[in-house]
């Protein structure tokens, strides 16, 4: 019990429910929560707390923190320093100065020319954030092109513009038909961002040794993207082909903003 | 099937970061995702320390951290909420003017960094000067001479609230 000693603070709860009431020094613990109708109240709470965690919190979370603490194959940490050191961020803040969106950002509003409409996605873009990726090749970072062609092994790092978003997520499709969630890695739903903000993504995406076109999406939303919003579009889009990969800048996700960039593997 | 040592220690300890997280963010949505992100972040730990009680220590401490960086990253908020016809307090009366959770939690808010931690833990979560020491690992005499700080920044923004009305 600390500042207010009449009653358990959260540690000494937490201190309980760990070591269970019938542990060395649980005897005080035990004694007050006999006696004091505020802190049973307060357990129950926190019992329902406990429950809820068990019972929403765990099963969705647990595969998440598994796919985070796992040994990383294509998603990999590193050399995002060299990127951000001073010199590298003058370097792109001029760039960017110059440059400041990328080719596929859309306009509210506008047509969006191979989009998925056609095949009963709802339609709801409110406009585009910047998506700007950078490529290591060996030892040498440069802000990768839209279109830009790269090769098997280049590592590839992502900064989005949150804009007045809480919510990213990145995710890509590949020429061989495939769909794959990068941020958060492997989990088909949007991470929590600070808005008004430039967020660097952890990892890279390291390219493997498959040619033709990629294309990596950044959804910004107010609101958590399900996976169930976001895979079928993705997966829908792949499974039309490399052309179709090439010409849909912006697949429509209702409720979220949507930028994107196309590049080439060769091998 | 026997259960991965992960798991395990996510069972454990997951509960008392849950907890944890939607008391500072008061949002069942943001405390599962800082909830995650506190479990990786002392995952390692976790699996190392030798007691339950060291183990909390290390969670409080991300959490807590975890958590008021969340809050800070919220716009619209104002800083200080009037809760009813107060006055400004003299110094001494203020650890017992901001029993108010509310009106604690908002002063922190305006704090600096390095103290929002000290003083949420121990002016919302009621803890003595000893456990915040424990729990963020710094001496007690930085304990108290970050809730002097705190102290002088809440005064002055209470006196402030005081003139807005």
């Amino acid at each position: 019990m600390g500042l207010t000693s009449s009653h358990l603070t959260c540690l000494d709860f937490d201190s309980l429910d760990l070591a269970g009431p019938g542990s060395p020094g649980a005897g005080p613990f035990v004694a007050h929560l006999d006696a004091c109708p505020a802190c049973r109240e307060q357990q129950k709470a926190r019992q329902a707390l406990a429950d809820q965690f068990a019972r929403e919190v765990l099963p969705r979370s647990l595969p998440a923190v598994r796919q985070r603490l796992a040994p990383r194959s294509r998603w990999r940490m590193g050399w995002w320093a060299f990127a951000l050191s001073p010199v590298a961020c003058g370097v792109l803040l001029a760039f960017l100065g110059l440059h400041k969106s990328t080719d596929h950002t859309l306009s509210v509003g506008k047509p969006v020319p191979g989009d998925l409409g056609d095949i009963g996605i709802d339609i709801g873009i409110k406009g585009g954030r910047d998506l700007l990726t950078y490529v290591r090749r060996g030892n040498k970072v440069t802000r990768l092109a839209p279109g830009g062609v790269v090769a098997a092994g280049d590592a590839l790092r992502f900064v989005v513009e949150t804009g007045s978003h809480r919510y990213l997520f990145i995710a890509g499709v590949d020429g061989g038909g495939r769909a794959h969630a990068y941020y958060p890695f492997g989990q088909w739903q949007s991470a929590a961002v600070a808005p008004h903000s430039r967020f660097e993504v952890p990892g890279s995406l390291v390219l493997d040794n498959a040619p033709g076109p990629e294309r990596i999406f950044a959804l910004v939303s107010s609101r958590p993207l399900d996976g169930d919003d976001v895979r079928p579009i993705l997966e829908a889009l792949a499974r039309r082909g490399q052309q179709a990969i090439r010409t849909t800048a912006a697949p429509s996700v209702v409720e979220a903003e949507i930028s994107s960039i196309l590049f080439e593997k060769r091998e | 099937m026997t259960e991965d040592r992960l798991t395990i220690l996510y069972k454990t300890y997951g509960p008392a970061i849950y907890i944890r997280c939607r008391s500072i963010l008061s949002d069942e949505a943001e405390a599962h995702d800082a909830t995650q992100e506190t479990f990786v972040r002392v995952y390692r730990h976790l699996s190392e320390v030798p007691s339950d009680r060291e183990a909390l220590y290390w969670i409080y401490r991300v959490a807590t951290n975890f958590c008021l960086n969340e809050l800070r990253n919220r716009k619209n908020r104002p800083l200080v909420h009037r809760t009813g016809a107060e006055e400004a307090p003299s110094l001494n009366d203020l650890e017992r003017r901001i029993v108010n959770r509310d009106l604690a939690a908002r002063l922190i808010e305006a704090a600096h960094p390095k103290v929002k931690p000290v003083a949420w833990l121990y002016h919302v979560d009621g803890m003595d000067q000893e456990e915040v020491a424990c729990i963020l690992d710094l001496s007690r005499r930085t304990v108290a001479t970050r809730l002097a700080a705190f102290a002088t920044t809440a005064q002055k923004l209470l006196r402030r609230s005081e003139s807005w009305v």
